[in-house]
């Protein structure tokens, strides 16, 4: 496996035969951007780049001469969160020829509701709520202007999402695209979920928090030739039979084989931690990929979080540090600043780019963009 | 100057004329005192109420008690009001509460600056807006100079609650025939459910 952290090259298109995977961090969001050969792409969720403020797999899009509209074969949305969201009805304008793909439970009128109670943007914080009005819009949109599908492929435990031939390390090959989640009773407690957000008369309008713990996300399975790649999502494991990750390891999959590439579920969180995972489904080192994730006091990857990924795999890779910057501000507004609160700091970083291509399994490029780092790197600070 | 306020207190000396010259005889005496000082002192009998009032800084008196006897002799006063000068400002929404702190995200409300995100003491929240802190709940987060009516300036921190609408049954209602329509429009089916309101 080769290693290029010098940035180069961002612009140059992937081979026709040449799968990639690219995974976009900006300290709080994800979105993964997979080529399966023959420029078929698929997106994995969507997080703003803070730059441009634009999707950031549109803006990567831009910069290696990729037609979105017509190359994006189908648009994954994992959950609703917002850290996973941004940018999503954007994707769903552009890549008109893009399926959208999401559980069911997120067509639910539960989550309808909530949706048209709280997606308004009368605030200055996104709950990812109202990124989901405007994806129903774009749906709307799209029946009306018959340019483009309307009606979602529903993401579940062990389901086929999309087949299809292509070409890779230079030969013809097949692909296939399985959820291995929500499991049914996953999501039907989000839609229960759902139905205790909605609120009652006389209740004070506010900000939607998210549900958490996070059970009903969905899990992608690809498979091209020999060759896999897990995406995990959000997907917490709290150690319930019927759910989690516990409900996959254990599963009698239609998937084959073990994956070389591994986007870590929920930024590294011990809490989506299933040591079957690792033995199971994974290639001994896998490529191993986390967005880190700043919000509410919560910062992870934690020191222990980094430890145990890296004693999994050699290979683990992080699309930015951990943000810790200060704004600076003249000294007395410092001073005031810092009696009056336990602790402040910005919540987004530097963003990063992880790539990862592959010409043939034993020839791995990972090239390292913006604020990308190796995880042990990382686990250093 | 002086002659003629004599001219303006010899009108408004009408109304205690009980007690002559006293007005012209004071006026020689304090020829040299600020006009507005000396207006400042002249009240009517019985009263703290001041005759002149066309000052606006005027407001201490010193009523005339016997004919003759020489007003104390004061500055002239400014009322001062409790004021504040914002260094920044911004809009929090507080996202996850501790036993005796929360976590706000926060976004300016003066600059361009990234949003940033705070752990606040719950005891910093006024007593008013307690019942107003929960996930979710907005307020305004204000740092600055506090100047006080009697002069003083230290920093200060000022947390203020957004006293946001409450949910009104046409709201709902109307959220939820918006969440049929799309699913008709869609061609997405599903089951009626009854009112949760």
């Amino acid at each position: 496996m080769q290693i290029f952290s010098d940035g180069k090259n961002l612009k140059s298109p992937p081979e026709p035969d040449e799968i990639e995977v690219s995974v976009f961090g900006p300290g709080y969001g994800e979105c993964v951007a997979v080529h399966l050969g023959r420029n078929n792409w698929f997106i994995v969720d969507s997080c703003i780049d803070t730059i441009t403020r634009k999707p950031a797999a549109l803006v990567y899009f831009e910069k290696i001469d990729v037609d979105p509209s017509v190359a994006v074969k189908q648009l994954i949305v994992t959950h609703w969160h917002d850290d996973h969201i941004r940018g999503f009805s954007k994707l769903l304008e552009v890549c008109k020829s893009a399926q959208l793909v999401c559980s069911t439970a997120l067509t639910s009128q539960e989550f309808r509701e909530v949706v048209y109670c709280y997606g308004v943007r009368s605030m200055l914080e996104s709950s990812g709520i109202d990124e989901f009005r405007d994806v129903f819009e774009t749906l709307k949109k799209r029946k009306e202007t018959g340019i483009g599908t309307y009606t979602p492929i529903f993401a579940v435990q062990d389901r086929p999402i999309w087949q299809g031939d292509s070409e890779v390390f230079g030969s013809p090959a097949n692909y296939e695209i399985f959820s291995l989640s929500p499991s049914d009773s996953a999501i039907m407690a989000s839609i229960l979920g759902f139905a205790d957000l909605l609120p009652r008369s006389g209740d004070t309008k506010r900000w939607l928090p998210a549900i958490s713990p996070n059970r009903a996300a969905i899990v992608i399975w690809l498979k091209v030739a020999y060759f896999s790649i897990l995406l995990g999502s959000d997907l917490e494991e709290h150690g319930e039979a019927n759910g989690g990750w516990s409900i996959i390891v254990n599963s009698h999959s239609p998937r084959k084989g073990k994956a070389s590439i591994f986007k870590i579920p929920h930024h590294g969180s011990v809490t989506a931690h299933h040591a079957r995972v690792w033995d199971d489904m994974l290639d001994a080192n896998p490529i191993a990929v986390l967005t880190p994730f700043r919000r509410a006091g919560v910062l992870l990857p934690t020191k222990n979080d980094m430890q145990r990924i890296t004693s999994s795999t050699r290979n683990a890779f992080v699309t930015c540090g951990i943000p810790t910057r200060s704004i600076k501000r003249d000294r007395t507004t410092e001073k005031t600043i810092k009696e009056a609160v336990k602790d402040i700091r910005t919540l987004s970083g530097p963003s990063g780019h992880v790539r990862i291509r592959l010409q043939r399994p034993d020839m791995v490029k990972v090239e390292l963009f913006g604020d990308a780092k190796q995880l042990q790197v990382l686990s250093t600070y | 100057m002086v002659s003629e306020l004599a001219i303006d207190l010899t009108m408004d000396s009408s109304r205690f004329a009980e007690q002559p010259g006293t007005d012209q005889e004071l006026l020689a005496k304090f020829k040299d005192m600020q006009e507005a000082q000396i207006k400042s002192y002249l009240t009517a009998p019985d009263s703290e109420t001041p005759i002149f009032s066309g000052g606006q800084d005027t407001t201490e008196t010193a009523p005339f008690k016997k004919p003759g006897t020489p007003p104390m002799v004061r500055g002239p006063a400014v009322k001062l009001r409790d004021k504040f000068i914002s260094f920044h400002k911004w809009e929090g929404i507080v996202m996850k509460i501790l036993g005796d702190s929360f976590y706000a995200k926060l976004t300016s409300l003066f600059s361009d600056d990234p949003d940033e995100e705070a752990e606040f003491s719950l005891e910093d929240i006024p007593a008013d807006d307690r019942p107003l802190l929960q996930v979710g709940s907005v307020f305004y987060w204000n740092v600055g100079y506090h100047d006080s009516s009697i002069g003083q300036r230290s920093r200060s921190s000022i947390i203020r609650f957004r006293r946001l609408p409450v949910w009104t049954r046409r709201d709902i209602e109307d959220a939820r025939r918006r969440a049929a329509e799309i699913a008709d429009l869609l061609g997405w089916e599903e089951p009626e459910i009854p009112s949760r309101t």
